[in-house]
């Protein structure tokens, strides 16, 4: 708390963070359905609950409840789910999708933007035999990962992640012979083949490739349109970094590698990370709740945000409807804007 | 500048077929079934279980989208899989031995060159010939609905950019003449509570506000949402006739793109002002207004290329939600509703399109930050 504020976060900000936070991770105790002797949460409904006697009810009508304790405040849905409920529920769904698409695609985009930064085209080199053998193997841990059971795939990761080891302990950067493997232009290509198309429609044909709807599912999709960007920013991070006299007085110490990202590299190259990474759970949640608003790729009991702004369009009297919901997801994203615009300052010295 | 320019024409075809290739292989993973889709925007079954029943019905439609064919020109699979896992015509069947493959404990990658005769080959050599295919859903040509659908998409997005860039340009211009006026800084802060508004959201708000009697009829401002149908007249003269139907969604594109403009030109102009070329014009006696408008505005526009050109997919993008909020027939909506049928031959042809459009956006934003800015020598 102290040291958000250290870092320039408004009073409002770190509010409004902690309360995302505890709604998001709490949501099952604060909504839970009354059990018979009429204990429930601090709201008496869970996401899904139906009151049959309030249906499309507005938080301002009278309602058929037995005391001011199970009062729809925001009012209930067309089907009598309490909206209150639903936006605790659709927190949680939002914190998830934010902060772990965020994370993964944050530590993808850190890990091959390091490698292609770092190395580019011609620093890994292998000699012919070593390239002879280790290549294939790479290939043949691929194939595994995508055919093999559980058991083989747990082996195909473990080997490939061994196999890249011993890729960079191998490679020698000064040598002239061999064969350079051109990691900078693979990944950098590969991002231009994702770049080329909007992310929204990427999303929605790779979540039409799931046979069943899982929150997990949107989860990966969103972090696979958001690590190129990661990448991006690393890699010019580093490209920046890389010609420092530092950097080149590590490596002529002979440092391993490892040791002069995790020492070096890593703690000036993270910030424009972080600010980016703020935005991005920001978008991030706007495309969940988007893809929910269209009823793509959500599980449909499961109530989000954008599941409930979308019952609005059919019912267009039901003003609570389309405002609370909405009102969520702008505030949610106003915040992490926010908090991104203040760390960007503040990491810049301003 | 010439060998460059070749250059980078030339780079986009390997992406374009690379996306090509993505496109077509994610497709063929997708569950969806085409046969019994087409059936049933034909009206000739009613369920998926009717659709599989019929064996011969079914195997005449498979053979008819060529799906028994091999995805690609050459496999790469556990060496117990079949040579071709699509010439199993039967649906259940083919689901069944998909499952069953994986319970082998061991196997090798085995190779099988398919030739030329396979589903990608197909399409492509008839993309290069100039045709896109029939799209499933009415039995049009690709080409003819992809282009019905573009009319509408254009015209959104180009009064979009045109009334963002000027408005916007304008804004950006306004706040940075006076930075810390009162009017600024509010009108700086509503614009940043704006830029943050989801699309989708102010969409519903204004259509369940500004097109409904529900609240009033004072609020009713708006033509309902759905465009009318001219029977038998042209895509453009359909876009003329529901023009005033538009009006709600480029308010929704616009003001996101307005705000986002006019903030960053001010930053951009902020950033300018602190140059030692403004302080040798302030020394020549210009107002601060004078300055910015002859000095700091022209270079701080360099930046808002680069920005309009990689904003294009965005807008394609933010479009789609909007053409579904407002029932617009434009190509976010087909894209979402082909995916939705399993309509692939118009899904191919939109993201070929788009991965066209944006990548073609990038070359002239590039161009253009090359002539406008002569620092930067683009051949080297």
């Amino acid at each position: 708390m102290k040291r958000l504020r250290e870092i320039g976060l408004r009073r409002g900000q770190v509010y409004g963070l902690m309360l995302f936070f505890i709604i998001g991770l709490l949501h099952k105790w604060i909504a839970r359905e009354a059990s018979a002797d009429g204990f429930g949460g601090l709201i008496p409904y869970a996401a899904n609950t139906i009151d049959k006697a309030n249906r499309n009810i507005s938080p301002f009508a009278t309602q058929e409840v037995s005391s001011l304790y199970y009062r729809h405040w925001l009012g209930t849905d067309p089907i009598g789910r309490d909206v209150l409920a639903g936006l605790i529920s659709g927190t949680n769904v939002a914190l998830k999708v934010g902060l772990i698409a965020v994370a993964v695609s944050v530590l993808v985009g850190i890990v091959l933007g390091f490698l292609s930064g770092y190395y580019g085209n011609k620093s890994l080199r292998l000699s012919w035999g070593q390239f002879v053998v280790i290549v294939p193997l790479l290939l043949l841990s691929l194939f595994y990962l995508l055919y093999g059971s559980a058991v083989i795939r747990v082996v195909a990761v473990v080997s490939l992640v061994v196999l890249l080891y011993f890729v960079r302990d191998r490679a020698d950067k000064y040598r002239r012979s061999g064969v350079s493997l051109p990691i900078d232009n693979l990944i950098m290509r590969s991002i231009e083949v994702i770049n080329a198309l909007p992310g929204i429609f990427i999303v929605l044909i790779a979540l039409s490739i799931f046979k069943s709807q899982s929150l997990w599912n949107v989860v990966l999709v969103i972090a696979f349109v958001k690590w190129p960007a990661f990448t991006r920013f690393f890699r010019a991070e580093i490209l920046k970094i890389k010609e420092q006299d530092y950097i080149q007085s590590a490596q002529a110490l002979g440092l391993p590698d490892w040791k002069i990202f995790k020492d070096t590299i890593l703690p000036i190259a993270i910030s424009p990370i972080i600010i980016a990474s703020s935005f991005s759970i920001a978008s991030a949640i706007l495309i969940e709740s988007t893809l929910s608003f269209l009823g793509i790729g959500l599980p449909a009991d499961l109530v989000t945000w954008g599941s409930i702004l979308t019952e609005a369009r059919s019912h267009f009297s039901s003003w609570w409807l389309a405002i609370f919901p909405g009102l969520a997801i702008y505030l949610v994203i106003l915040l992490f804007n926010s908090i991104g615009d203040r760390l960007n300052d503040y990491l810049r010295g301003i | 500048m010439k060998g460059y320019l070749v250059k980078r024409i030339l780079l986009i075809i390997p992406t374009l077929l690379l996306v090509s290739m993505v496109t077509f292989l994610l497709s063929s993973l997708v569950s969806q079934d085409p046969v019994i889709s087409l059936l049933q925007s034909r009206g000739a079954i009613s369920s998926m279980d009717e659709g599989v029943s019929n064996h011969q019905q079914y195997a005449r439609v498979y053979k008819e989208l060529h799906l028994e064919k091999p995805n690609f020109y050459f496999s790469i699979v556990p060496s117990h899989y079949p040579e071709n896992i699509n010439s199993i015509i039967d649906p259940n069947e083919r689901t069944k031995a998909r499952s069953g493959l994986q319970d082998q404990k061991l196997f090798f990658p085995k190779v099988y060159w398919h030739g030329l005769d396979n589903r990608y080959h197909r399409w492509i050599s008839g993309l290069l010939g100039g045709s896109f295919g029939v799209s499933q859903s009415n039995g049009q040509t690709v080409a003819r609905v992809v282009s019905r659908a573009l009319s509408w998409t254009l015209v959104l997005t180009l009064i979009d950019i045109l009334i963002s860039f000027v408005l916007g340009i304008y804004i950006g211009y306004y706040l940075s003449i006076d930075p810390n006026g009162k009017i600024q800084r509010v009108l700086n802060q509503i614009l940043y509570l704006l830029y943050s508004i989801p699309k989708f959201w102010l969409a519903t708000l204004l259509v369940v506000y500004m097109t409904t009697n529900d609240y009033g009829s004072w609020t009713n401002i708006f033509p309902s949402v759905g465009m009318d149908v001219l029977p038998g007249a042209s895509s453009w003269a359909q876009v003329r006739y529901n023009l005033p139907k538009l009006i709600l969604p480029i308010i929704c594109l616009s003001i996101f793109s307005i705000s986002y403009i006019s903030r960053i030109l001010r930053r951009s102009i902020l950033n300018e002002m602190e140059a030692p070329y403004i302080l040798t014009a302030y020394s020549k006696g210009l107002s601060r207004e004078q300055v910015v408008r002859r000095h700091a505005l022209p270079n701080a526009m360099l930046p808002l290329i680069t920005i309009l050109s990689g904003s294009v997919a965005g807008t394609l993008a933010g479009s789609v939600v909007i053409e579904v909020i407002f029932n617009i027939p434009g190509i976010g909506r087909l894209m979402y509703d082909s995916i939705l049928i399993a309509d692939w031959s118009v899904v191919y042809c939109i993201v070929l399109l788009l991965a066209l459009v944006v990548s073609v956006a990038y070359l002239i934003g590039d161009l253009c930050y090359a002539y406008f800015n002569p620092q930067i020598r683009l051949a080297q």
